[in-house]
């Protein structure tokens, strides 16, 4: 939790103050607009606030595993996972309320020696579609409220490599969860309006993860490279539960 | 851009798995028990049963908690169950202790019978033929056998296991400066007007008689050099329930120790309706092996005593031994009725052999007369290679296990009453023989490596073979047919990671098309057991 705290205020207070002189709707020098050639497009203020329709962002989430049997699979507190993900804002419904869709991919890898004593590798790959409602309170502060769905899969081992057991079963998943935006003014980076404004987008979002319970036959390929292998019957090591609380942040740029 | 590294710096900081996660435990699984249709394993790690039917199309086996530190798991004699004897756990400042149980667990019911908790935490158990009493011990006077600071080494607990009261007895048994090595248990027989079955405790120098059915008797300690001056350690008892004398040959001594029971009047409650003498049979040079024979008046004692080369006959009611000229080094005798080559007549015969001694040797010795026919009744044959062991087979037979390095057989079946001695070859050491008793009598063994060898000892020894997929560690036939009509074979595979490998095949047809095998069936259902 401090950690977490300690990553808000960076975010916050470092990287996204709004210091800027320049707003994107002042007024341009009349002055100086005379004395532009009528051919030659104006040069757009540097760094503004206006808003950006896309933002593509890097995550990191970890959860927290409530049930044993996950425990054992995926660790007794958190697991670590990393991903991307492409937002897109929708619908702006005029002022400050926008509603926007997103992307995901996360994925996700516990590796451990288990209570067997067995090297266990859990790996976890999701696709989500995420819908958020958002309000902006400030130009660079913006709470918002996510429910997203998606499916994926996860795959476990355990043994080592050649006596190893496995299996790779499908998971679907829906979460709801509420989060801040923060961002800092879009930054131009060329000289004309064909060049996008750039953003650093982050947010912060916790919520609730439930998904089919996993259910793990493990195969073995021992007798593999054998033409007419002896039957090896799989072993069903039982199901996990999927129903955690998680903590997501990205970070990444707008356009 | 070095705000962007810290800020997931922190993140991954954050996200970093909790390290209770790698924690792990040292895992042992003890061997795996044979019950008459279906295995068990018992995983003292988690103090889990798992009981595999071969029979199941998915080879998935039911679990079973059978408590903490499981320390030995054996067959219950003469039933279908398994005895689990389980070391619990001594507690701690944040856990409660568990005790040390006994459980009984019936694979019919796929549950636990019954569970006996226990005042001590043993670590040996032996158990009477018919299954109906079992006597936990301690195996060593040091500490770390039972876990604790302090105890009674020669604490015992006799535990009924046919369901009646009381089940549980625990007493200490008087020490003259030892501790139990060993028990064995008479047949169950009526003893002086009620049916008993008695306890014979071996220490070195001495031995504790107990009465089962009166496990509240005072014990009985008979001491075999009452001087002290000899060292003597019990290695075979005989009872002959009939006479009522226990029988002990104990290595260090040259004589039997004889010890006669008598009924007597108890003097309360805590005493027992029989007195005990005990007397000595001089049998020559270190005797090495006996067999009773005949009945009656008639009944004698037959004593190996290899460093004479001689077969001595003792006559318990007169003391008298007839020595006779074995001709060579045996130290193993293998009573059985039987005809001979001479007379068809039934009559008490005895194969007679040095095992270990790198005899090349067989004798037998006809024992009806063989007091007053001496040499006449002796014969020998030559065998093609010494002998390491010798398993007696039904119908009459015998399989010899020769020391390897000889060349030529490897084993012999031998034809007790024809005497004839066939020797079976093999081309190379074979690992894990199984030897199956019963019928249909067969030889398993396999090369080390992924081939099973058998053949069929009672019938034309030609071997055949099944080749498998892994190494295979041991070979074991069941006793039973299972519900598929079957009686199986099991096969323990190599199994570096102990997840559990068995391959199954049909134990009177074994074929690879027909075989099936199970990997990792101890870890089934490990994501919803409790921890360990």
């Amino acid at each position: 939790m401090t950690t977490i705290r300690h990553a808000f205020l960076i975010l916050s207070t470092a990287a996204f103050v709004p210091a800027l002189p320049a707003a994107a709707d002042s007024p341009p020098e009349p002055a100086a607009q005379a004395a532009i050639p009528a051919a030659i497009e104006p040069e757009p203020p540097s760094r503004s606030w206006e808003p950006f329709r896309f933002s593509l962002s890097a995550e990191v989430q970890t959860a927290w595993m409530l049930q044993d049997d996950a425990r054992r699979l995926w660790g007794k507190r958190s697991l670590a996972g990393a991903g991307l993900s492409l937002a897109y804002d929708a619908i702006d419904f005029g002022g400050k309320t926008t509603l926007g869709l997103d992307l995901s991919w996360l994925s996700t890898t516990a590796s451990t020696t288990n209570s067997l004593d067995l090297t266990q590798k859990t790996s976890t790959q999701v696709f989500d579609l995420g819908l958020s409602l958002r309000y902006e309170v400030f130009r660079w502060l913006s709470p918002y409220a996510r429910v997203a769905g998606g499916m994926g899969w996860t795959s476990l081992s355990m043994g080592s490599s050649g006596l190893d057991l496995h299996d790779r079963v499908l998971l679907y998943q829906g979460s709801a969860g509420a989060g801040l935006l923060v961002r800092s003014p879009s930054v131009r980076i060329g000289h004309t309006r064909r060049w996008p404004s750039l953003a650093i987008v982050g947010r912060v979002e916790g919520g609730y993860i439930m998904g089919n319970a996993t259910s793990f036959s493990l195969k073995s390929s021992l007798n593999g490279s054998n033409q007419d292998p002896i039957p090896l019957e799989p072993v069903s090591v039982g199901q996990a539960a999927r129903r955690f609380p998680y903590l997501r942040i990205t970070i990444g740029v707008g356009f | 851009m070095k705000r962007a590294t810290r800020l997931f710096l922190l993140l991954g900081l954050a996200c970093q798995p909790n390290s209770e996660t790698s924690s792990s435990t040292s895992r042992s699984v003890l061997p795996m028990v044979a019950l008459d249709n279906s295995v068990a394993y018992v995983d003292s790690s988690s103090g889990s049963t798992f009981l595999l039917d071969p029979a199941d199309p998915a080879l998935k086996p039911r679990i079973l908690p059978t408590g903490k530190s499981p320390l030995a798991a054996v067959k219950r004699k003469g039933a279908n169950q398994l005895l689990v004897l389980t070391h619990g756990d001594q507690g701690s400042a944040s856990t409660a202790p568990e005790p040390a149980r006994l459980v009984l667990i019936d694979p019919a019911s796929g549950a636990a019978q019954a569970s006996y908790d226990l005042p001590g935490r043993y670590d040996q158990l032996a158990q009477s033929d018919d299954g109906v009493f079992a006597v936990l011990t301690y195996g060593s006077a040091s500490s770390g056998a039972s876990g604790s600071m302090l105890y009674n080494p020669n604490d015992l607990e006799v535990v009924r296991l046919d369901g009646k009261q009381p089940p549980l007895a625990s007493r200490p048994i008087r020490s003259l400066g030892s501790v139990p090595i060993g028990v064995r248990f008479s047949p169950r027989t009526t003893l002086f007007g009620q049916p008993r079955t008695l306890a014979v405790v071996s220490a070195v120098n001495y031995v504790t008689l107990l009465d089962l059915d009166n496990a509240q008797h005072t014990e009985i300690t008979v001491p075999l050099v009452p001087d002290g001056k000899q060292t003597v350690t019990p290695a075979q008892i005989l009872f002959d329930m009939t006479g009522l004398v226990v029988y002990v040959r104990a290595d260090g001594s040259n004589d039997l120790f004889q010890i006669s029971l008598a009924q007597s009047t108890p003097a309360d409650s805590s005493s027992n309706d029989f007195r005990v003498s005990l007397s000595l049979i001089g049998s020559g040079s270190a005797p090495s092996d006996m067999g009773m024979f005949g009945t009656g008046d008639k009944m004698r004692i037959a004593v190996t005593a290899p460093g004479a080369q001689q077969l001595v006959i003792l006559d318990p009611k007169t003391g008298n031994a007839t020595p006779v000229p074995a001709g060579a080094q045996v130290n193993r005798i293998l009573l059985f009725q039987g005809p001979s080559p001479k007379s068809s007549e039934i009559q008490d015969r005895a194969m007679l052999a040095g095992v270990g001694t790198g005899a090349t040797v067989l004798v037998f010795a006809d024992l009806q007369n063989i007091e007053t026919a001496q040499g006449l009744a002796i014969e020998s044959w030559s065998l093609p290679a010494p002998i390491s062991d010798i398993t007696p087979l039904p119908g009459n037979l015998a399989l010899l296990t020769h020391q390897y390095g000889y060349g030529g057989a490897a084993f012999s079946i031998v034809n007790l009453a024809d005497r004839t001695i066939e020797p079976i070859g093999s081309s190379g050491a074979l690992d894990d023989v199984t030897v199956e008793t019963a019928a249909p009598s067969r030889l398993w063994g396999t090369d080390g490596a992924n081939r099973m060898e058998y053949l069929d000892l009672a019938g034309n020894l030609q071997g055949r073979e099944v080749i498998l997929d892994q190494t295979i560690v041991s070979i074991t036939p069941l006793a039973s047919k299972s519900g598929d009509g079957k009686r199986h074979l099991v096969l323990e595979m190599d199994d570096p990671m102990n997840v559990g490998y068995l391959t199954v095949l049909d134990a009177d047809q074994p074929d690879r098309k027909g075989a099936r095998s199970a990997y990792g069936f101890l870890l089934t259902d490990y994501l919803e057991r409790g921890q360990p």
